[in-house]
């Protein structure tokens, strides 16, 4: 399925978005959050009344932001204190290219 | 004294002045969660060592004739979505079972800072998405009141240890409610303040935008000394701000306090909504009682009230499927191993987060999505700021907006869990104060036949939390209500 050509109150509407979202769904699980999201847009449905607007995404003086200074980042012991799999200072990850 | 039922302000000042150790407040604390504790299951896990070192410290600091601060001493419990350098911090997701912090909150460092002794780690709807702390993998909270019944959510952990009277103090967050919903049903004092006026560095991110960190105590006074410790500016927090509050701000609020002359503003629309009918009776008492007092109670209007719960829903959602995305298993917390990244994250993903983080994230995923994102993301935003500004004009002729905290009381444990958009539903006075930015208080006012309390919303203008907090605590004072729910 490409692009926006999908509906997410279908199972295959919620596994494409449970692929975008990286989120491993059983066949079951996509078929119940299917009725589920049926139901929340149906919920969230007032907002269609509105028009879109750009100008919604400008920053808010509600949340002013701080100049961006650079500081000192976490160490790299104390960053890979939590990590599930890791060697010689990094963490480990599945192989991204394969040898030919 | 207990260290339990004793208010935050009479052990800081038995500590303070060598009556009492900090040690022995400690202790007792310690001891009774041990004990009462397995019957709530407001704490996912106490963190003793620190607080004794925490504990030693003050004492310390009194012995050398040096004042340890305004919550010297005081017990507080932190929700477990607030990290904690050393001690675990889960989110009560398993995703992040075993995962501990390399630095504390700013909010811990300032409260620890104050003198406070941070006990544990409270229980929460994970990763904060829920409104009655059965979303957590560990199991759910217990209302104080009422065991078979839920103390609301996502904080519910921290209210029932205030409530129940484990401590006197707690921290929560509240991104929809989080921190007044469980106040409400629990019937202590919860705080939302301002956007930007508490430090959200270390607080797990679920909805940026619409998160902020709050107190809870069982009174006003008691909030007020703990709100004194957590505002202010912090550089390593984006949107922190400085509050042109004077220093003890709350604290001077909360005692000089007075609803005579007050302008109160009842939200019409809110009137017409489906509420139950006890909670409705509480709240018209409150409303004479403080007219009684000599405040004026006016109707106003929240025109966009209908937009508030779907605005929200799409964008706490679109936040929260962005802020979770760095859960893939490479980082921290749990790992389910994928011969590829993608599907490495995706079965991490799906084995570490329960069924109700997972049905957000979907929604989120889906409003921000290409070819949705106009119709959803885009629109929520607009609705988001047409809330504001109707909240900025109903909010101009009056000190606060009055209403009920939740539309009902403490609800049985499983009523609802099974159905999300009752759940949702809920928040219905609540989350559009974080939509606006604005500050929230839920304080008791009354209780419905059966013994369950009702909590009362007020909502105030950007930056006039205090003058809510003086209000509450005038309130407060003429409603005079005994709120412990069982015999210390």
């Amino acid at each position: 399925m490409a692009g926006s050509d999908f509906d997410p109150r279908t199972p295959e509407g919620v596994a494409h978005v449970a692929r975008l979202a990286r989120l491993a769904l059983t066949d079951d699980e996509a078929q119940g959050l299917a009725a589920h999201m049926t139901k929340l847009l149906e919920a969230v449905d007032a907002l269609q009344a509105l028009e879109p607007d750009r100008s919604a995404l400008e920053p808010s003086p509600l949340h002013a932001l701080r100049d961006d200074v650079a500081t000192a980042s976490l160490p790299a012991g104390q960053a890979l204190a939590n990590a599930p799999r890791e060697a010689d200072g990094g963490f480990v990850v599945p192989a991204v290219l394969s040898e030919s | 004294m207990s260290a339990g039922w004793a208010s935050a302000a009479d052990l800081a000042a038995l500590v303070r002045r060598g009556a009492r150790s900090a040690e022995a407040v400690l202790a007792d604390a310690l001891e009774r969660i041990a004990r009462e504790d397995p019957a709530l299951h407001a704490f996912l896990r106490t963190c003793p060592e620190r607080a004794e070192a925490a504990a030693r410290r003050v004492d310390a600091q009194v012995a050398a004739g040096e004042d340890p601060g305004p919550l010297a001493g005081v017990p507080i419990a932190i929700k477990d979505n607030l990290c904690t350098a050393g001690v675990e911090t889960t989110c009560a997701s398993k995703l992040l079972a075993g995962f501990v912090p390399p630095y504390d909150a700013e909010v811990v460092r300032r409260v620890e800072a104050a003198g406070a002794l941070v006990v544990g780690k409270t229980n929460l709807d994970e990763f904060s998405m829920g409104s009655s702390t059965e979303h957590s993998a560990w199991g759910p909270t217990k209302n104080p009141w009422d065991p078979t019944r839920a103390p609301g959510g996502s904080s519910g952990g921290s209210a029932a240890a205030v409530a129940g009277g484990l401590v006197p103090l707690a921290l929560g967050s509240d991104t929809g409610g989080s921190i007044r919903q469980p106040a409400a049903l629990c019937g202590c004092v919860g705080l939302k303040p301002t956007y930007g006026a508490v430090s959200r560095r270390g607080l797990v991110a679920f909805g940026s935008s619409l998160d902020q960190v709050g107190p809870f105590a069982r009174s006003v006074r008691d909030l007020a000394l703990v709100m004194d410790a957590l505002w202010g500016l912090d550089p390593a927090d984006m949107t922190s701000a400085q509050p042109a509050w004077p220093a003890e701000a709350f604290s001077a609020a909360a005692g000089g306090g007075s609803l005579e002359g007050a302008t109160l503003g009842v939200v019409r629309e809110y009137l017409e909504l489906t509420l139950d009918p006890e909670v409705r009776a509480a709240v018209e008492a409150a409303l004479e009682r403080a007219q009684a007092q000599g405040a004026r109670v006016r109707e106003v209007s929240l025109a966009q009230t209908a937009l508030a719960i779907p605005a929200y829903q799409v964008l706490a959602n679109a936040e929260a499927s962005t802020n979770l995305a760095r859960y893939d298993g490479v980082h921290y917390g749990a790992r389910a191993e994928g011969a590829d990244s993608e599907s490495l994250a995706a079965r991490t993903r799906a084995a570490g987060f329960g069924p109700e983080v997972r049905r957000r994230i979907l929604l989120g995923t889906f409003a921000l999505s290409s070819g949705h994102y106009d119709a959803y993301y885009l629109k929520a935003q607009r609705a988001r700021r047409v809330i504001r500004a109707d909240f900025l004009a109903a909010l101009a002729g009056v000190d606060a907006l009055v209403g009920p905290t939740s539309p009902v009381a403490a609800f049985p444990l499983g009523e609802k869990v099974a159905d999300p958009l009752a759940m949702y539903a809920l928040d219905v006075f609540t989350v559009s104060t974080n939509l606006a930015g604005l500050p929230a208080l839920s304080l008791p006012c009354g209780f419905t036949a059966a013994g369950l309390p009702v909590g009362l919303q007020l909502t105030g203008a950007p930056w006039s939390d205090p003058t809510l907090v003086g209000l509450a605590a005038a309130w407060e004072r003429a409603l005079g209500l005994d709120r412990k729910p069982r015999s210390p």
